[in-house]
């Protein structure tokens, strides 16, 4: 679905974001896009969807070059940023100017989810708080039946209920052709949503792993004592111990919470890579 | 790539209908305030001045003054950095999103602007007649001059709109200051050039204009000849100005928005 090939992208001639980037995402799962402050994860969202264009290098999403932005193509992808602005118009008359250009709106759904994200379809958005209006864009964006869901902090402003709303309502509007593409600091939230994994460092993938793989080939043991460092990936104190990342060489599937993981891939890469890469080696 | 992709009448027709309704406050409003001062201008000279043309020295002013005020917003929504993304992420294509911009600040504008100055001008004269007795006139818009006027506005219109595409903020204000900026290098290039070729006739920064000066402008083709190229050069410079500037700087517009990036 989206395809990433030798892309490079800088904002100030000199300083490379990207510098041969290479990616391939595919329908029916919810990626989530994690990387460090100034990663590059907003940059890399507005690459696909076609707001910014690569100085080298290819982007294709449903086989169209993201830059030309077309139609077809704009169609077929719902982008919620972090800050945005729609106008001061009613929910309704929202719907009236905009799903027309949209091929596969569903007013049905539209209103079903609007409904379940508790959104008055007669108020006005301008009065809408930050959350409800971020709501309304979800409402939207899913009821246009698009392909491509590319959401940029998408829990920022949510309340624990709506946080809660907006997972179930991703969960149950996944399907094989369609693909969320979420970039997101609050990881907890997204825990058991987010799979595969997507970490982006210092201008590079430098993981992407299914949590079905993670599970095999990682675990998380909690442990009185501090860990040797050198003996694991990534240890972190918690409650009642130490929390250690480590290999998982008994085979026992355990969830490794995404925080953790992710540092001890920032902490630890080198070696968290050729954890996964070893089996692959091996076939 | 397939045309229908790029073109469809029917998305056009969206994107005018949502322009419209998403500025209908600010045309209103603003067609307010420009018809209730140009009402005080229109009441106050018939109370003192007597008669005199009004329309036609008012509506060309305010014609082409707010024309270009409204072009260079066009684009205001686009450099935007929390608009900009879901107005470049609209189902449309660029050659769509240009067309309607086009389409609302050349059509769109004039037709509105000389269906309102006309419905102004005939409140303006019933008031002033009813209080005064006497009236400026109604305004007609089945003039040549108003042609003309129309003519103007359309180029200087596409100048404009390719400055609103182009610079993110204050674009009317910097198009004049680079037209300012561009004449001035001009002047300064053919006043060089003037010092060069006439280099004998120059004395420091002096210049002495002596016969041999107007010998040394020896026309080898003959002033027939040179009568024709001016000839020339003037429709040359006219069908440039009427039918080259507009579609050349609509052009630029659409490349402009194609290229166009969200930082």
């Amino acid at each position: 679905m989206i395809q990433i090939e030798n892309c490079s992208f800088a904002y100030r001639k000199k300083n490379n974001l990207f510098s041969s980037l290479n990616l391939e995402l595919e329908g029916g799962s919810i990626y989530g896009l994690l990387g460090k402050n100034g990663a590059g994860k907003t940059t890399l969202l507005k690459l696909i969807a076609g707001l910014l264009f690569p100085k080298e290098g290819n982007i294709t999403v449903f086989g169209n070059e993201s830059r030309l932005r077309l139609p077809d193509m704009l169609s077929e992808i719902c982008f919620i940023p972090e800050e945005f602005n729609i106008p001061s118009v009613t929910t309704e008359l929202y719907r009236a100017l905009y799903a027309p250009l949209y091929p596969r709106f569903s007013e049905e759904d539209f209103t079903r989810y609007l409904k379940e994200l508790e959104l008055d379809p007669e108020e006005n958005l301008s009065s809408m708080s930050y959350g409800q209006k971020k709501k309304f864009q979800i409402a939207f964006g899913l009821a246009t039946n698009c392909s491509l869901f590319i959401l940029d902090e998408p829990t920022n402003g949510l309340d624990i209920p709506s946080k809660s709303q907006f997972r179930k309502l991703l969960a149950s509007t996944l399907t094989d052709d369609r693909l969320f593409l979420i970039s997101t600091h609050q990881v907890r939230d997204m825990q058991n949503l987010i799979d595969p994994i997507v970490i982006l460092d210092e201008g590079e993938v430098i993981f992407k792993q299914d949590a079905f793989q993670v599970a095999r080939k990682l675990t998380v043991k909690i442990q009185d004592l501090e860990p040797d460092p050198a003996a694991v990936l990534y240890v972190e104190k918690v409650l009642g111990g130490y929390a250690a990342v480590q290999e998982n060489t008994d085979g026992s599937e355990v969830q490794v919470d995404v925080e953790l993981l992710f540092n001890a891939v920032i902490n630890n890469r080198d070696k968290v890579q050729g954890i996964f890469t070893k089996e692959e080696v091996k076939k | 790539m397939n045309e229908t992709k790029k073109l469809s009448f029917t998305r056009i027709g969206i994107l005018l209908r949502n322009e419209l309704w998403g500025n209908y406050k600010t045309l209103v409003i603003s067609a307010g305030a420009i018809a209730g001062l140009l009402l005080i201008i229109n009441v106050a000279s018939v109370a003192t001045a007597g008669r005199w043309n009004f329309n036609e020295v008012f509506f060309p002013i305010t014609y082409l003054i707010t024309g270009m005020i409204a072009t260079s917003m066009t684009f205001t929504a686009m450099h935007s950095k929390e608009k900009g993304y879901s107005y470049l992420l609209l189902p449309a294509s660029h050659l769509e999103k240009c067309i309607t911009k086009i389409f609302l600040t050349t059509v769109g504008y004039t037709v509105l602007i000389i269906i309102g100055y006309f419905l102004f001008s005939l409140v303006a004269a019933g008031i002033t007649g009813l209080f005064f007795g006497r009236i400026h006139g109604v305004f007609n818009p089945f003039t040549r001059e108003v042609l003309n006027y129309i003519g103007i506005y359309v180029v200087t219109q596409s100048v404009v709109l390719f400055s609103a595409s182009f610079f993110r903020k204050l674009s009317l204000l910097k198009l004049i200051l680079s037209l300012n900026g561009l004449a001035i290098v001009l002047a300064i290039v053919a006043a060089l050039s003037i010092r060069l070729m006439f280099w004998k006739f120059f004395g420091g920064f002096g210049f002495e204009v002596t016969e041999e000066f107007f010998h040394s402008l020896s026309f080898t083709s003959g002033y027939d000849n040179l009568v024709g190229y001016g000839k020339a050069l003037y429709t040359g410079s006219k069908i440039f100005f009427w039918y080259i500037m507009p579609p050349f700087f609509w052009f630029l517009t659409y490349l402009r928005m194609r290229e166009k990036e969200v930082m």
